[in-house]
């Protein structure tokens, strides 16, 4: 292990936490087509080191992280084989952690919660990166303030508010503490990909009128968004992010739309886009977009990981707004897509301290 | 010259809003050309324009105490207008609300007061207009609603076609009921002309004619109307799940990952519904064969243009004394019929029924 690795605790032993323990071992060795920072700030994705878990499920507590990543009802296809990472998953807080629609999926574990500060601070967890589902409102909370009392860093990844939460930003600033999030932006996910399409029709003059992202999934984050408020709760931070792309009110609608268990970890997007261009006469776009959910999230997670290890050795402290602009869907502020990219870049040689 | 078929609609919505444009618009229509929409201009002995409106129900304020011509132009009405609709004389009177609102629903159905009004006596109301088919068009989930809707049918010796998944046509316990009383009735479920349903149906049935094995399938369907908004409670399209995917599945002998219903509101839509359809399919040498469909169509016309032909099928039963489920028409017109039969033959029954050579 080098001196470059960078400690993490994980709560929620998902897809995305599959696919990120995966990808530590995937790119030890020659794959890096696919990287946009194959060494981000000097650091590799194998310098990523996971010290501790948590989660609820009785199918991963007590198991080894490499064995837990693989069991029911994860279904991230396996890409590589993982040595045992002698991690054990640690039961955490249930909370708010399950939905009417997931409970009859995951069965809780029997055992006591562990105590979540206790275990961050002796693992020497750096960050702990919380993958928890969707509106488990209550769950990242308590992680949170857990992290806060350990003195470990947050990386938010679920669309429940801390970085945008003068509250919390304040407790992480007082602590000394970098607070990434909230809601972790995949490489090619829907929402960057949406706006995208708008901002090159709105580049070329084409008035935009209404357009829609219907995504289904077979990812549990699908069956807990089939809870309608969990579902709008995590629809108006898409939407709000997707129509700040345009400069006038256009109609939006976007977001997780159906369960299909029997897609696994597939993830198939419909996109629809109508305006009009040049003589009023009408454009008209239909695109369908099949992706992989779990590694589509933890390709921004490790570049925000890295992030925040290099503002950490920077002595920074709260929300790293421009790490958060490019890598999550509801920063502390907006800044458009491209002037995102050129920050976080900036952010990353030094030429922006934060 | 044909008897006026005489009917009453409970539920002024969309659906019923296209049904009175379409009486209007086809109305000189001539039997001798192909008429654009129409699946029949003539059914059996009856034209379009034998069709008359006598009494309706609703549960909108806006809507009650107006004629029904008016009526259909009333919030959340959002159906595209298409035809003028004359004055008719009816005027729509308020209907029992029972389940037929559902709570998110109160303000946009701008649900009256049943401490203000009273529901009328439906089964009055169904005698004393000489009603003779009740076309039950409320929102999907009211099963309590359409329950009254139908015991009022018997009672007052009414024609039943039931639009809405709310099993009584498809229910022997009912069925029994119609057979008993001497009265028809056509459901369950309204089957558009074009909707996903058929197209499902179709291709379906088209993978498995040809050999291909179905691995998966899907189908999403949003849109921006009452129907679509009343159905953001999982709760209330329970039936709707049953009825649309079961219309699907019973056209594989095996088992196949399915997920179909409606997903999704979206209001800007208004009335237009957008259905995305997904199959996965092995071929020869298990080869994958992808299938990815999108139907996108105004709904309600949709739904009208099938109703037009079950009223005159049920006036021809009433003609030919026949009670009980129609199996020929509600296997054709209707997602969730007593008895499934493939389009294609549905097609021919329905056509031999017409004729008279089937009974029903």
């Amino acid at each position: 292990m080098s001196d470059y690795s960078i400690k993490i605790a994980v709560a929620g032993v998902g897809n995305l936490t599959s696919a990120l323990v995966q990808a530590i071992y995937y790119y030890t060795e020659g794959h890096s087509e696919e990287l946009i920072h194959p060494k981000l700030g000097g650091f590799s994705i194998s310098d990523i080191q996971l010290v501790a878990a948590f989660d609820i499920d009785q199918s991963k507590v007590g198991k080894d992280l490499s064995d837990a990543i693989f069991s029911a009802p994860n279904n991230k296809q396996k890409v590589i084989n993982i040595p045992k990472l002698n991690v054990m998953v640690n039961k955490g807080p249930t909370l708010d952690g399950i939905s009417e629609y997931t409970e009859e999926v995951i069965k809780v574990a029997s055992e006591v919660d562990a105590n979540i500060v206790e275990i961050l601070k002796q693992s020497k967890a750096e960050f702990l990166v919380i993958n928890t589902p969707s509106g488990s409102n209550q769950a990242v909370e308590t992680y949170a303030q857990a992290a806060l009392d350990a003195g470990v860093g947050v990386i938010n990844s679920t669309p429940t508010k801390l970085v945008r939460n003068p509250e919390w930003v304040k407790k992480f600033v007082a602590a000394g503490l970098p607070l990434l999030g909230d809601d972790l932006q995949s490489q090619a996910g829907g929402t960057i990909f949406h706006k995208g399409v708008l901002e090159v029709l709105h580049e070329q003059g084409i008035k935009i009128e209404d357009t829609y992202q219907l995504d289904v999934s077979g990812g549990l984050e699908g069956l807990t968004t089939l809870d309608y408020s969990r579902r709008q709760n995590k629809r108006k931070v898409k939407e709000d992010t997707i129509k700040r792309s345009i400069p006038y009110d256009i109609n939006v609608a976007a977001g997780t739309t159906d369960y299909l268990d029997f897609l696994g970890s597939r993830r198939i997007g419909h996109y629809w886009i109508k305006g009009s261009g040049f003589l009023g006469q009408e454009v008209k776009i239909d695109i369908t977009m099949i992706t992989d959910d779990g590694s589509n999230g933890a390709a921004s997670l490790v570049d925000a990981i890295r992030a925040a290890k290099i503002a950490l050795a920077r002595g920074k402290s709260g929300p790293i707004i421009n790490v958060c602009a490019h890598l999550f869907k509801g920063p502390p502020s907006y800044i458009s897509r491209t002037d995102a990219i050129n920050r976080f870049s900036e952010f990353i040689t030094g030429e922006r301290d934060s | 010259m044909n008897r006026k078929i005489k009917i009453a609609i409970a539920g002024l919505g969309n659906c019923a809003s296209s049904i009175l444009q379409g009486i209007e618009f086809y109305k000189n229509a001539s039997d001798d050309v192909e008429i654009p929409g129409l699946m029949h201009t003539r059914f059996g002995p009856y034209h379009i324009s034998d069709i008359e409106i006598v009494a309706a129900f609703d549960v909108n304020t806006n809507k009650i105490g107006k004629d029904v011509a008016d009526a259909i132009f009333e919030k959340p009405n959002c159906a595209v207008k298409f035809s003028d609709v004359p004055k008719t004389g009816v005027i729509v009177q308020p209907g029992p609300i029972s389940d037929g609102v559902a709570l998110h629903m109160k303000e946009s159905f701008f649900c009256y007061d049943e401490n203000e009004l009273k529901p009328v006596d439906l089964v009055q109301v169904l005698k004393e207009t000489g009603t003779q088919i009740l076309v039950n068009f409320i929102p999907v989930g009211s099963d309590k609603a359409t329950s009254l809707y139908a015991q009022a049918c018997l009672d007052a010796g009414v024609a039943f076609a039931n639009g809405i998944p709310s099993f009584i046509v498809s229910d022997e316990t009912w069925g029994k009921k119609f057979e008993n009383a001497g009265i028809p009735c056509a459901g369950d479920d309204i089957k558009s002309q074009l909707g996903a349903t058929i197209l499902h149906r179709v291709l379906m049935q088209l993978m498995r004619d040809r050999g291909i094995h179905v691995k998966e399938t899907y189908q999403l369907n949003v849109g921006g109307n009452t129907d679509f908004e009343n159905m953001k409670q999982e709760g209330r399209l329970t039936t709707k799940r049953i009825s649309k995917t079961q219309a699907v599945t019973s056209v594989l002998p095996y088992d196949v990952p399915t997920r179909i219903g409606p997903s999704d509101y979206v209001p800007f839509l208004m009335d237009e519904k957008v259905c995305y359809l997904h199959a996965i399919g092995h071929n020869f040498g298990e080869q994958p064969v992808h299938v990815n469909l999108k139907l996108s169509v105004q709904d309600s016309p949709n739904s009208a243009g099938v109703m037009i032909d079950v009223i005159r099928a049920l006036a021809i039963a009433q003609d030919r004394k026949i009670s009980g489920p129609l199996l020929s028409m509600s296997a054709y017109a209707f997602k969730h019929p007593p008895v499934q039969v493939p389009d294609f033959e549905g097609k021919e029954r329905v056509e031999s029924y017409i004729r008279g050579e089937i009974e029903r």
